[in-house]
């Protein structure tokens, strides 16, 4: 569904990505670990348009969409939930919902989507006139994926939804992105807590430095010694 | 008891003139304030859209026989056009580059439409033709003893208050204007969404550019008098309103201009019709010593 091949990004002088290749299948939970500033943030920005590319190719559905323009890709169904939830503090929930949904037209359908949401997180029901910058930590990560649904994303692209919350409210939004996949959403995961999100995966990659170093099925890459040693601590 | 009353009325009609003027101040200010608020730009060349403004509207009417009305909405689209045109040239090649430089480029931009200004209508102070609209605006459409607003004075503040109202349904009730907020909180994430931030940019430009335009033509008309020149002061006193209410803030840049415009009438009744101008100076660097955030501008926290 998503194929980057030999996938080459810079920060003016600092060599972010160097090749980086990697599938994700349809209907899958595909997993991208790797330490802190391995390039995982910079991979799935270039995958959403905002970060560009200096080389290679990003193909989504087979056609390449590394030249698209951030909203065109959105449109196509790649949406992402950034780091660090990133949720318009001085908007309200349901306004931060309603710009998920900024390039759907039909009002009816739209609204039904915030009543899906609603009822997936109850929690978002209530706070719903509540500015975004108000709630707390996990709040704000449903409020996050809940906005990124609001956009019918046929591949949702989650970077590190764990960080920074209590190990129960991890296991709810793993839960709740299990769920996801298994409405039909195809995921690509991008996690420092390797043990979560290997546990839920189907397929794995580890970069490090902008490169990737080992790829496997999610069960071999959480039993491989050196992913042990490196990232299950 | 006679000058008692004098006193009271000098006062009352001073504050109509200043709420007058001061709704001037806002619906230029609000242009600030709205670009500021997406790109943190101080667009200097927004007083230049305003004093087209007044000469789109006057060459309409002069040269073209375009009646007043007609003249004044398509003065308002074309400076929304300007304004669109503005960003396109000259800032948004500039988005990623250092702020100072987008800076320098709005001065210059300010610079250069003034000389253009200079060039199509000369530096003479022109006038609107008296006959171009109904005698009765200069009639006092309510007066009460000593106190009177003229029907222009009616008709500035009616265009004022309406379109500040529809400025604030724009923002708060419709798609484009969440987006606008959106963008001025986090660009980045607002792409992420799929919302076109440059189209969002560009429509900012064009209802700050609108109003400005407008309150060009509203100034004109209660002044009598366009000049090349005109949007320096002017745009100097809204950026000043902008200010006070604290940058960025629509509502602000509304109470801004109205405070600004009360001041400085009642300082030039009340002190010295000198110190007029200088009243905007004082308020700006006062504000920006005492309260840089303005009157209701605020420090957005971020939160992780
Ligand atoms: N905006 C930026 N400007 C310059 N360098 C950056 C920027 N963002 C990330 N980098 C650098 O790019 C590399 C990869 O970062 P990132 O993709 O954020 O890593 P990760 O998400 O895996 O922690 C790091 O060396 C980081 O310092
Ligand atoms: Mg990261």
């Amino acid at each position: 569904m998503l194929r980057l091949e030999d996938v080459d990004s810079h920060y003016r002088k600092i060599h972010a990505l160097k090749g980086i290749s990697l599938r994700v299948r349809e209907k899958s939970i595909c997993c991208l670990i790797g330490a802190n500033g391995a390039g995982k943030s910079t991979t799935l920005m270039a995958i959403s348009g905002i970060q560009p590319i200096s080389s290679g190719t990003i193909k989504f559905g087979g056609d390449p969409i590394q030249k698209l323009a951030p909203e065109e890709i959105v449109r196509r169904g790649v949406v992402q939930v950034p780091e660090g939830r990133r949720i318009f503090p001085d908007l309200t929930v349901k306004e931060n919902l309603v710009l998920g949904a900024y390039l759907r037209k039909e009002k009816r359908k739209v609204a039904e989507s915030m009543e899906n949401s609603f009822e997936l997180f109850p929690i978002l029901k209530e706070r719903r006139e509540q500015m975004g910058g108000t709630l707390s930590g996990g709040e704000q990560q449903m409020l996050a994926i809940a906005r990124a649904l609001m956009g019918i994303p046929r591949l949702l692209l989650l970077d590190e939804p764990s960080l920074g919350l209590a190990p129960l409210v991890v296991e709810q939004i793993m839960g709740i992105i299990r769920r996801i996949r298994d409405d039909g959403v195809t995921i690509l995961l991008v996690e420092q807590n390797a043990q979560a999100a290997l546990e839920l995966g189907d397929y794995g990659y580890v970069i490090e430095t902008g490169q990737v170093v080992l790829e496997d099925k999610a069960q071999a890459l959480l039993e491989n010694p050196r992913v042990k040693e490196a990232y299950l601590g | 008891m006679e000058s008692l009353l004098d006193q009271s009325s000098l006062f009352l009609q001073q504050l109509v003139n200043g709420i007058t003027l001061g709704g001037v101040y806002a619906l230029i200010a609000v242009g600030y304030t709205m670009v500021y608020g997406v790109i943190q730009l101080i667009n200097f060349a927004h007083g230049e859209i305003y004093m087209l403004g007044a000469f789109l509207a006057y060459t309409m009417v002069t040269v073209l026989g375009i009646p007043f009305f007609a003249a004044f909405i398509l003065t308002i689209l074309i400076c929304a056009c300007f304004g669109i045109i503005l960003d396109f040239v000259a800032y948004r090649p500039l988005r990623n580059a250092p702020r100072l430089a987008a800076l320098i480029t709005a001065i210059g931009m300010s610079i250069f439409l003034q000389n253009l200004a200079l060039m199509i209508w000369g530096s003479q102070i022109k006038s609107y033709p008296r006959d171009m609209f109904p005698a009765i605006f200069l009639k006092p459409a309510l007066s009460i003893g000593e106190v009177s607003m003229t029907w222009m004075q009616v008709f500035m503040l009616s265009i004022t208050v309406l379109f500040m109202v529809i400025l604030h349904l724009i923002i708060h009730k419709t798609k484009i204007g969440t987006a606008m907020r959106a963008v001025s909180q986090d660009k980045t994430t607002s792409a992420l969404m799929g919302i076109g931030v440059n189209r969002v940019i560009s429509f900012t430009f064009a209802i700050g550019s609108a109003m400005g335009g407008m309150a060009g033509v509203l100034v004109g008309l209660y002044y009598n008098a366009i000049f090349p020149t005109m949007g320096y002061i002017a745009g100097i006193k809204a950026f000043a309103a902008a200010v006070l209410g604290g940058i960025g803030s629509v509502p602000g840049a509304m109470l801004g201009g109205g405070v600004l415009g009360i001041a400085e009438v009642m300082g030039a009744g009340y002190i010295s019709s000198e110190y007029r101008d200088g009243i905007s100076y004082a308020v700006m660097i006062a504000v920006i010593l005492f309260k840089p955030s303005g009157l209701i501008g605020r420090q957005i926290g971020e939160k992780v």
